[in-house]
């Protein structure tokens, strides 16, 4: 009985000294922790990398921030170091960003991606791919792109009403669940859109917005690299600068869709219209609406959209191309409270149910028209709704649903259904 | 070391512990990339055929009663024939557990121990299967009692955990490549199923020879629910899933899973599982090995012989070099060897047997006719 006793006791205690982290590798005084990344093209070098790094509690000095280093909810001090370096690929720049700060850059806690326009026109597979394999990237990562550089508008992102950049980076993507402004993208979403054939890619699309004025001064930073750069390896240049400290006020905005074609940005939707992105593809937790006013004109009625019922699409084929319809049904408050119309009326009731039908299936079947002939991209994936007519992958290969997607012919139907009425009228 | 009879519970679990092995490694991206969006229909195919040749051996067996599969070789070539089909399966099970435990080892290098040399990895591995075997197979069947339902929960959380990720439309369409790839080719997927090799071993150690049924039934339905589970995930949740060739299958789903804001990361509590489930499958397949090993030799004392069969499992694991090794090793060597030996030859050996038998039967009553 000893002696089996002896054997387990041998085997946990070999065990759990061999698997506890092997001498200090993990310890986390030799990690940073890195909260964004920007990808931008290079000035020298294929890429230009812009990493946030969190600051410690008790030691920021954050040089994004440039305030006085201790957490406030000020807008303008920062709990962050901005990081930029110019290298050809994405884990030859995070090698050199080690080798700057002297530390373990660890994205375990990374929230955001931010990729720049021109960086994702030329395509993001590669970059994505190759991020979905670090091991430490957790696949809800988010997913932006930017308007601007990706290292503006890391810099540009300093917390308001909030102590730490993270948590503001988490809470600023909750905004969509009830603006209906922007539509969340993850790593994984990203990934598998890319990967899929029956769907197209879609993030988040953010800008930095400055103040009138500082034109000249926006750049806060962002060529700062260039002049120093030199060597292929990987040429580096902290951008601490902030907004503040340029006497400009500079913020970011998250709002809209960036419109991929497999793998490089083909267009951009506004905050209107990812409105009726949200609602075909039935991720609208709630938002609210102005639809002109069927009694006065030039006035607009505010309704409050929450989408219980699914939309239902339906996919025909025929020699012609795909033949669409959309099915949505919606429930909604009225918003507005004026003169124009009686809100115990029937009559006034149906005229406004009416009005906001026909406002949202416009707003619908513009958004049909300008993802199926102008981007020729099916974010929807309404690809999805076809695919299970096809028996095997080579008629559904044959058939090659990206280019009958542009000739696709879209028929909306929109029930808005209106429920509550006022504490006052 | 056989003197310990397995209940109907610690048999069922052995048979799953072996089989359910085949989901954490990389069985379910295989069968995916083999039949793209008709894998699901494909796993009920194949476990039909799995039924029936399931209920063939037990016909068969039922003429045997007590016997094993080498037993059964002896009835049928004698003694050499004996000797070269118990080395053949020896030999077997320890190139299929070197497999495995490289795989796995691989898998845990990639996923957690980056730094950590892969060979003192495997190498802790072999130790403690080594360790556990000496124990015999009282404490293997007690450990698959408590790991299997720890593994069997680690699967339906995956998969229930993953359901936000699902798109089922990637089911569609529904006869992936085609009928022929489905269904014909397709039928090479039953390897996925070849851990019931342990079934023709597991016979004479039941403690009623009438739960054998019981056991094979219970254990392929179980392990095809589960594989069904797993490969559901891994479809719906992944496309064009010929791109992955992580080791393990089932990580790859599993760093996706939140719970809620505040549990984003629950990887690690899956490989906390995993690791002692690995332990219980190579220490069963160990068992099995050297079960073969005594009934070959007659050696009285198999504990010597546990250490060399760990040294060899550790041997043939370093001999691989890098992925596209192992991959080969994983995909060509182990599916092919396992439907021709498990599936193949074993069943021929068990009808070959049963018909001496009943010609020997038959010449026994002609000769008492005669007389």
């Amino acid at each position: 009985m000893f002696k089996k006793m002896f054997y387990v006791m041998a085997i946990i205690i070999f065990c759990a000294v061999a698997f506890s982290g092997y001498l200090h590798e993990q310890d986390i005084n030799d990690l940073a922790y890195v909260i964004a990344v920007g990808f931008d093209v290079g000035n020298d070098d294929k890429l230009k990398l812009t990493f946030q790094i969190s600051i410690p509690s008790g030691n920021s000095s954050g040089s994004s921030g440039g305030g006085d280093g201790s957490s406030s909810s000020e807008k303008g001090v920062s709990d962050t170091l901005n990081q930029t370096v110019e290298c050809n690929s994405f884990n030859s720049g995070l090698n050199t960003a080690n080798n700057i700060i002297s530390k373990r850059l660890n994205l375990s806690h990374c929230k955001f991606i931010i990729f720049s326009e021109e960086l994702a026109s030329q395509g993001i597979s590669d970059y994505i791919y190759t991020l979905e394999n670090n091991i430490e990237l957790r696949s809800n990562c988010n997913i932006l792109v930017s308007t601007s550089t990706a290292e503006e508008f890391i810099n540009s992102s300093t917390p308001i009403l909030e102590h730490s950049t993270s948590k503001y980076y988490e809470i600023i993507t909750t905004a969509s669940r009830y603006s209906g402004y922007t539509s969340n993208a993850t790593l994984n979403t990203v990934y598998t859109s890319i990967a899929d054939d029956f769907s197209e890619t879609s993030t988040m699309l953010g800008n930095v917005q400055k103040d009138e004025g500082s034109e000249d001064e926006s750049s806060s930073g962002g060529d700062s690299s260039s002049e120093e750069s030199g060597s292929s390896g990987g040429n580096s240049s902290s951008s601490g600068q902030t907004s503040s400290e340029n006497g400009m006020t500079t913020d970011i905005i998250i709002g809209g869709i960036a419109v991929f074609k497999k793998d490089k940005l083909v267009g951009t939707l506004s905050k209107e219209e990812t409105v009726p992105y949200l609602i075909v593809t039935d991720k609208l937790k709630e938002c609210v609406v102005s639809i002109p006013s069927p009694f006065s004109e030039g006035n607009y009625i505010d309704l409050h959209i929450y989408d219980f019922s699914k939309t239902k699409n339906i996919v025909k084929l025929d020699s012609s191309g795909p033949q669409i319809t959309t099915d949505v049904t919606l429930k909604s408050t009225i918003l507005s409270n004026d003169f124009d119309f009686d809100s115990s009326s029937k009559e006034d009731i149906e005229k406004i149910i009416s009005a906001a039908s026909n406002h949202l299936k416009n707003q619908i079947m513009s958004y049909y028209e300008k993802t199926a002939r102008e981007f020729k991209s099916d974010i929807t994936g309404l690809g999805k709704h076809a695919v299970y007519k096809f028996p095997t992958i080579s008629d559904w290969e044959n058939y090659n649903w990206p280019e009958k997607f542009e000739t696709a012919t879209f028929d909306v139907n929109v029930q808005v259904n209106i429920e509550s009425s006022y504490f006052i009228s | 070391m056989n003197s310990y009879k397995l209940k109907l519970l610690e048999g069922i679990a052995i048979v799953l512990t072996i089989l359910l092995s085949h989901i954490l490694l990389s069985v379910p991206s295989e069968l995916v990339t083999t039949t793209a969006s008709a894998t699901l229909l494909n796993i009920v195919f194949v476990t039909i055929i799995t039924l029936i040749f399931f209920l063939i051996i037990y016909k068969l067996f039922s003429l045997f009663p007590g016997c094993n599969i080498i037993d059964i070789s002896e009835f049928l070539g004698g003694k050499v024939f004996k000797f070269i089909y118990g080395v053949c399966y020896i030999a077997y099970i320890l190139v299929l557990s070197s497999i495995m435990i490289r795989l796995f080892a691989e898998g845990l290098a990639l996923i957690s121990f980056s730094h950590i040399d892969i060979d003192f990895i495997m190498l802790l591995f072999v130790i403690a299967v080594g360790v556990l075997n000496i124990f015999g197979l009282k404490a293997i069947s007690r450990l698959n009692l408590i790991i299997i339902p720890l593994m069997v929960l680690s699967i339906v959380f995956i998969f229930f955990g993953s359901f936000g990720e699902y798109t089922f439309q990637r089911v569609f369409p529904l006869l992936g490549y085609g009928i022929k790839e489905t269904f014909v080719d397709g039928i090479s997927n039953i390897y996925s199923f070849s851990g019931l090799y342990v079934l023709f071993f597991i016979f004479p150690l039941l403690t009623k020879i009438s739960e054998f049924k019981k056991v094979g039934i219970t254990s392929i339905l179980s392990y095809s629910f589960f594989l069904l589970l797993s490969v559901a995930a891994l479809l719906f949740s992944i496309p064009q899933i010929a791109n992955t060739t992580s080791p393990l299958s089932l990580y790859v789903l599993a760093r996706q899973i939140t719970l809620g804001d505040y549990i984003q990361s629950i990887d690690a509590i899956f490989l906390l599982i995993w690791i002692p489930f690995m332990l219980a499958y190579l220490s069963t397949n160990i068992h099995f090995a050297l079960t073969t090993f005594k009934q070959l030799t007659n050696i009285k004392y198999i504990s010597g012989v546990v250490y060399c069969f760990c040294a060899v499992i550790f041997v043939i694991a370093l001999v691989v070099k890098n992925m596209p090794e192992i991959n080969i090793l994983s995909n060509v060597v182990y599916k092919y060897l396992s439907i021709g030996f498990v599936f193949v030859l074993s069943l021929v050996i068990l009808v070959l047997a049963c018909i001496k038998k009943l010609i020997l039967k038959l010449l026994k009553k002609e000769a008492t006719l005669n007389v």
